[in-house]
């Protein structure tokens, strides 16, 4: 089955750079999907429900707490991986994620070599 | 960064997508596109070859990414489409790739400084800040100079190379005597040389180094060593950009070379501190079993003895003896210096008393005088000598010690200089008697220059006011008033 990566945010240039980041896992058989807000990250998350989401947390329509929150805690996905990506970088932010069950939370401008390393290591590919 | 594929581009999520089908079904039947491999990937296959259907080719760049077939002038309109998003995707790609670069710069260097934060010694901090040098900037060798303190010369610190037998002849970017290394660290500015063989500075194995970059380790306004990389590739080369990010890895690399130096240089002291207080807990330990023998009981005087040092080991000495005839030898003295240099006269002054076979006050001075002197090195002491019969008649000299007490009077004495500093002096005896009941203090400058907290002088008028109390009261009060010096006390009295 392939292993599917969605990458929600509002801003299409980041959309640009994490694709661009991610699209070596693509020689492995990976798909990358997009999402350009929290209304549509959840519809996508229903119907391809994606190995792994790296998902904004400032977005119009649903912010990405509210996405996490409902993937992981109403719609019976806990086993998607969730990772927060924000520019935020707060405390209070960092506790509001583990608050709704994110796996991981990074902050912008983020690594580009950790965020490979944990695409690969979620969806078991050699590193 | 991978180049695009018409595939990606046409990705049918992608918006690029949406745009060219929509401009696909309105410009009619019959157009298909496929990649350069013939993979369809909009359209219908063209069945058959009609002559009024062409193909037109996509390109980017150099590239051709595919084609578009079907009615010329429609295949050629979307073609023409095609190629334009093709370019803007293109541009954006390298947008993205270079605003990439950029995170990982960013986070490579966060990551640089918080693993040197963590650092404390030079040869990690050397092997951390070239590993990030190399990740951020292509390099074949690599080395980390600094400055020998002591010496001024620049040793290797840490360097990388190519594997041996892969006809590498470098161990590092530059070995310490290079010119290059010594230009940089004279005039304290990074610099790029990207064609090594031709720079006059280029010597011996340097030549076959194609392109170098080096940065100063700067440390406030010291230059502690410098960072160098290197390249052998045949196309290697520099740029601003590279020295740039070379010349922050070598600021973070400077202070914390300059914390880790620090920080060798305090464990350093701190073990010169305990092994000196170690020795001086030693040198305590054997003054006082010297001065525990320095008095011995001796019938019909009573002898009493307080010796508080201000430190673990004092500059003060007394000794008692009894002389064959009965009578009684005190001698109180005090020597210039503290710590373990005043021990260790305090040592050799009274070896010299357990060896000396005169009972004359003024010959012993003399001959303490005359030690001390044939010392050079040791500085000088002061001292009072007496001697006591048990009729209560004494004699006493005296070297720039205070004098004697009794009945809560200063006795009168010759003035002398004190013991060390003139070869050959003589010393006078001043006679006396101590009647029965009488005590006779002799002490050192460390109870009348006692001082409070305030600032006041214990002084002389209290010394006197206490020397009719026994040497332990003596010492402690004044020890309680603010103890700045040794304190020696020694009371003598006849026996009735």
């Amino acid at each position: 089955m392939t292993k599917k990566i969605l990458i929600v945010d509002d801003e299409p240039h980041l959309r640009t750079l994490i694709q661009q980041t991610l699209e070596e896992l693509e020689d492995d058989g990976v798909e990358l999907i997009t999402a350009t807000n929290g209304e549509e990250a959840l519809a996508v998350i229903r119907d391809e429900e994606p190995d792994l989401v790296f998902l904004d947390v400032m977005m119009p329509k649903k912010n990405g707490f509210d996405v996490c929150n409902e993937v992981k805690n109403e719609l019976g996905l806990s086993h998607i991986h969730i990772v927060l990506l924000t520019a935020k970088g707060q405390e209070f932010d960092r506790q509001r994620g583990q608050e709704v069950g994110a796996d991981l939370y990074m902050t912008k401008p983020f690594d580009p070599d950790a965020l490979v390393a944990k695409a690969r290591s979620v969806l078991g590919l050699p590193a | 960064m991978a180049g695009l594929t018409l595939r990606a581009l046409l990705n049918p999520r992608s918006g690029t997508y949406a745009v060219v089908k929509t401009f696909c079904d309105q410009a009619g039947p019959g157009l298909s596109i496929v990649d350069s491999s013939g993979r369809l990937l909009l359209g219908a296959k063209l069945s058959g070859e009609p002559h009024s259907h062409t193909s037109v080719p996509i390109n980017c760049g150099d590239a051709t990414l595919g084609f578009v077939a079907g009615p010329q002038a429609h295949a050629a309109a979307v073609a023409q489409l095609v190629t334009h998003l093709a370019a803007r995707e293109t541009e954006q790609r390298a947008l993205a790739a270079e605003t990439l670069h950029l995170y990982r710069e960013i986070n490579l260097i966060e990551q640089l400084s918080e693993q040197l934060a963590a650092i404390l010694n030079i040869p990690a901090v050397s092997e951390s800040a070239l590993a990030q040098a190399q990740r951020l900037i292509a390099a074949t060798h690599g080395s980390v100079l600094l400055v020998e303190k002591s010496t001024g010369a620049l040793q290797i610190e840490g360097s990388f190379a190519p594997p041996a037998g892969s006809g590498n002849r470098l161990c590092g970017a530059l070995m310490p005597d290079s010119l290059f290394a010594a230009s940089v660290l004279e005039r304290g500015v990074a610099e790029i040389v990207n064609n090594c063989a031709g720079d006059p500075r280029a010597c011996g194995n340097e030549c076959s180094l194609r392109a170098l970059i080096l940065a100063p380790l700067r440390a406030g306004q010291r230059t502690a060593g410098l960072i160098a990389l290197a390249s052998t590739e045949p196309d290697a080369s520099y740029s601003a950009a590279d020295l740039k990010l070379l010349n922050t890895i070598a600021l973070q690399a400077a202070a914390a070379v300059e914390n880790a130096a620090l920080c060798a240089e305090m464990v350093e002291s701190a073990r010169e501190r305990a092994a000196y207080a170690a020795e001086l807990q030693a040198a305590s330990s054997v003054q006082q079993l010297l001065l525990q023998g320095a008095s011995r009981p001796t019938p019909g005087f009573q002898v009493e003895s307080v010796y508080l040092p201000a430190s673990e080991v004092g500059g003060d000495f007394f000794y008692v003896q009894p002389a064959p005839d009965g009578s009684l030898l005190a001698i109180v003295g005090d020597v210039s210096g503290k710590g373990l240099t005043a021990a260790m006269r305090v040592a050799m002054i009274l070896g010299v008393l357990r060896r000396e076979t005169s009972y004359d006050p003024a010959e012993i001075l003399s001959s303490l005088n005359n030690a001390l002197v044939a010392q050079g090195h040791l500085g000088f002491a002061t001292a009072c000598c007496i001697r006591i019969a048990l009729s209560g008649e004494f004699a006493f000299a005296n070297a720039g010690h205070i004098a004697p007490y009794v009945l809560k009077r200063e006795l009168q004495t010759i003035p002398a200089l004190p013991l060390g500093l003139v070869a050959g002096q003589s010393f006078k005896l001043v006679q006396g008697r101590l009647n029965n009941g009488e005590r006779l203090v002799l002490l050192s400058d460390g109870v009348p220059e006692a001082r409070s907290q305030s600032g006041e002088l214990f002084g002389f008028e209290r010394t006197a006011a206490l020397c009719s109390q026994a040497a332990d009261g003596i010492a402690r009060t004044a020890q309680q008033f603010g103890q700045e010096d040794d304190i020696t006390v020694v009371t003598l009295t006849v026996s009735e």
